[in-house]
């Protein structure tokens, strides 16, 4: 399955002098939000990390499936 | 008059500056003030002075400036001015703070509140000079009709660069209800808005243009116990600098908000009728951030407002060629005046933040009724020169420039639109609260209207979606923002007091030799808002006002779907702690 994710601000990744902050991840059918957070080698503290899938707050065992739309996102308070 | 040797006084005095006699005075706190300052010590006077039913444009509103507790250190992020009255917008209290230099100067002058009263006997414009001296008027008439971009360095030429200033544009003078304050930030640029409720209306029908803030030659406020403020300053500055958000905001500012907000399905497009924006890409803090660092010049994704602020989340936006287009750009502006128009383009968003700026207006509720206008048919939406040209009308003073000037409700009931983002009047900020529940509380119940400096609750691990413990959540952030406007600390500077909570503590008792505890910011906070309930209460304001306009409870936003549905029970209990 192919899920789109968002990658925010500092989570963004550099490729080829490039910042990429649309990843489309091709995932082996029922993976979970903290095997993407492992492919993507994020390492920012949860508690740090905002997940939102599909406009809504996820938890790192929240399963994903075809077509999902996922927010890497480190926190912040407002603007 | 006061000999100028008593002027500052430990940081505790008030003074008054009369404009119907040009009289001053200054006299010692009342023993009530003596533990507020900033957004608390604003209520207090209200509650005190100020007449709740009183026109705000009349003579029996005060306007006034008041730094917070901590303010006149370089502690960092928490130099900020408040300004209040009763708001010419709401018709209730108003506090709008800001950063820049003003309250620092002011505190140095040892100014608790400066607090300006009645109004002219005649028409005319006037510079109120403040110094060791005391207080000076001098006239201001060949200044009428300026910007605050012309305006400042004429008054920095005059007067001196190491002044503040606090000043009005245009829309001030015409008293139109979306007029700001401006305030120098630390690079002399006059954009640090206090710039929600109209306060600049409230000043320029005092007839003041100008209020010139001189400390030079004063002493720096005095510290009781100078050394435990150290030790708890070196301890608050390290769990700021240590915070995981300081760097993000540092590189990307509050323009990062964009993508977030967007992804929660929660960015106000086309007058908040969609919560996910196509061209979100475009106005985001990356592209932001790419697009400055890409441009030669002046551009600068990272810059303090403040002297002494370590977190330097604002910037200064440059065009193609380097010049600044604004300085800054905020995700509020990018919010309002970017996907709540369906505009996609930075440098259009950012000429219209420079008009606003110029004329002195609030860009939230601008923002706000140029979404309106853009529903009643009177711009396309996505279409940024048609924007500028109706800001325009607002500079010309036309009839129509008025009715936008006045802000998204009166735009509303002028053009017949009910779509009218807005709650006691004032516009929403750029965070949907039908996607946000909680900051829908905040909207609906803060005392100041709809604000989310007021208690935003988007960083909450919560689902926003569920109307259930939205009220619980809205509540202890309302209050804990009430008690950082109190401090004179900027939003982001709770960041490390949260990671370092004695600070606040030891910080205040260290300055003022008190001995409050651990949770005096929840004690400022609450004593905040309850004063700010009871000034609305005797301007009139029922349970009626704490409600988001009824169309978002039964119109569902896309792409979630959500309704406003937080029980009105849990609005009408929010203030029950």
């Amino acid at each position: 399955m192919v899920v789109e994710v968002h990658l925010h601000t500092i989570l963004q990744q550099s490729s080829d002098g490039k910042m990429i902050r649309l990843v489309n991840l091709t995932l082996p059918s029922g993976a979970s939000l903290a095997e993407v957070l492992s492919m993507l080698e994020i390492s920012l503290p949860l508690d740090s990390l905002l997940i939102v899938l599909n406009g809504h707050l996820a938890e790192l065992s929240s399963e994903l499936h075809e077509g999902d739309t996922l927010h890497l996102i480190p926190a912040l308070s407002g603007g | 008059m006061v000999e100028s040797k008593n002027l500052t006084n430990g940081g505790s005095m008030v003074w008054r500056v009369n404009v119907h006699n040009q009289t001053w005075k200054i006299d010692p706190l009342p023993d009530t003030w003596q533990k507020l300052g900033g957004r608390a010590l604003i209520a207090r006077i209200l509650v005190d002075e100020v007449p709740g039913m009183c026109e705000p444009l009349g003579s029996y509103n005060k306007l006034v400036f008041t730094p917070g507790l901590l303010v006149g250190h370089m502690l960092s992020s928490c130099d900020r001015i408040s300004v209040g009255g009763k708001s010419p917008l709401t018709g209730g209290v108003k506090e709008a703070n800001a950063g820049g230099t003003t309250g620092l100067q002011m505190a140095f002058l040892g100014i608790r509140a400066l607090i300006i009263e009645d109004k002219p006997t005649k028409k005319g414009w006037w510079i109120v000079h403040l110094s060791k001296e005391g207080v000076r008027f001098d006239t201001a008439d060949e200044l009428a009709g300026k910007g605050v971009y012309e305006l400042a360095p004429i008054l920095l030429e005059h007067y001196g660069d190491k002044v503040a200033l606090a000043l009005i544009g245009i829309g001030g003078e015409m008293q139109l209800a979306t007029a700001g304050i401006q305030n120098l930030d630390k690079d002399k640029i006059p954009s640090r808005i206090a710039a929600r409720g109209g306060l600049g209306a409230v000043l320029g029908s005092k007839g003041i243009k100008a209020i010139v803030i001189d400390a030079q030659g004063c002493p720096k406020p005095p510290i009781a116990y100078p050394e435990a403020f150290k030790i708890a300053q070196k301890a608050f500055t390290k769990a700021l600098m240590d915070h995981p958000q300081t760097a993000v905001y540092r590189d990307y500012g509050t323009a990062a908000m964009a993508r977030m907000c967007d992804g929660f399905g929660a960015l106000p497009t086309r007058n908040f009728s969609v919560g996910h924006f196509e061209h979100v890409d475009k106005i985001s803090g990356e592209t932001l951030r790419e697009t400055i660092l890409e441009r030669d010049g002046v551009g600068t994704p990272s810059h303090a407002c403040m002297p002494g602020c370590t977190i330097r989340c604002s910037n200064n936006y440059a065009d193609k060629s380097g010049q600044s287009i604004v300085s800054p750009l905020e995700y509020e502006t990018i919010g309002l005046m970017g996907s709540n128009l369906g505009i996609g383009d930075l440098d259009i968003i950012g000429q219209m933040n420079r008009e606003v700026n110029d004329l002195g207006l609030d860009s939230i509720d601008i923002g706000a009724a140029l979404g309106v206008a853009a529903e009643a048919g009177l711009m396309e939406f996505g279409d940024g020169p048609a924007a500028l040209k109706l800001i325009s009308e607002i500079r010309n003073g036309t009839p129509l420039g008025r009715i936008l000037g006045m802000g998204a409700s009166v735009t509303g009931k002028v053009l017949g639109i009910e779509h009218v983002p807005a709650v006691k009047g004032q516009a929403m900020s750029a965070y949907e609260p039908r996607a946000i529940k909680g900051t829908g509380v905040t909207y609906a119940t803060s005392p100041q209207g709809a604000d989310h400096t007021s208690g935003l609750t988007i960083r909450a691990k919560v689902d926003h979606l569920d109307p259930k413990g939205q009220a619980d959540l809205s509540r202890t952030i309302q209050i804990n923002m009430a008690g950082y406007d109190t401090l004179g600390a900027c939003i982001f500077a709770g960041n490390g007091f949260a990671s370092a909570p004695e600070a606040i503590r030891d910080l205040l008792n260290a300055r003022y030799g008190w001995d409050v505890g651990s949770d005096i910011l929840q004690v400022l906070g609450k004593a905040s808002l309850k004063l700010e309930r009871e000034f609305n209460r005797l301007a009139g304001f029922t349970s009626g006002d704490d409600r988001l306009p009824e169309w978002m409870t039964r119109e569902p936003l896309a792409p979630l779907n959500a309704i406003f549905d937080v029980a009105e029970e849990d609005l009408d209990g929010i203030y029950n702690w």
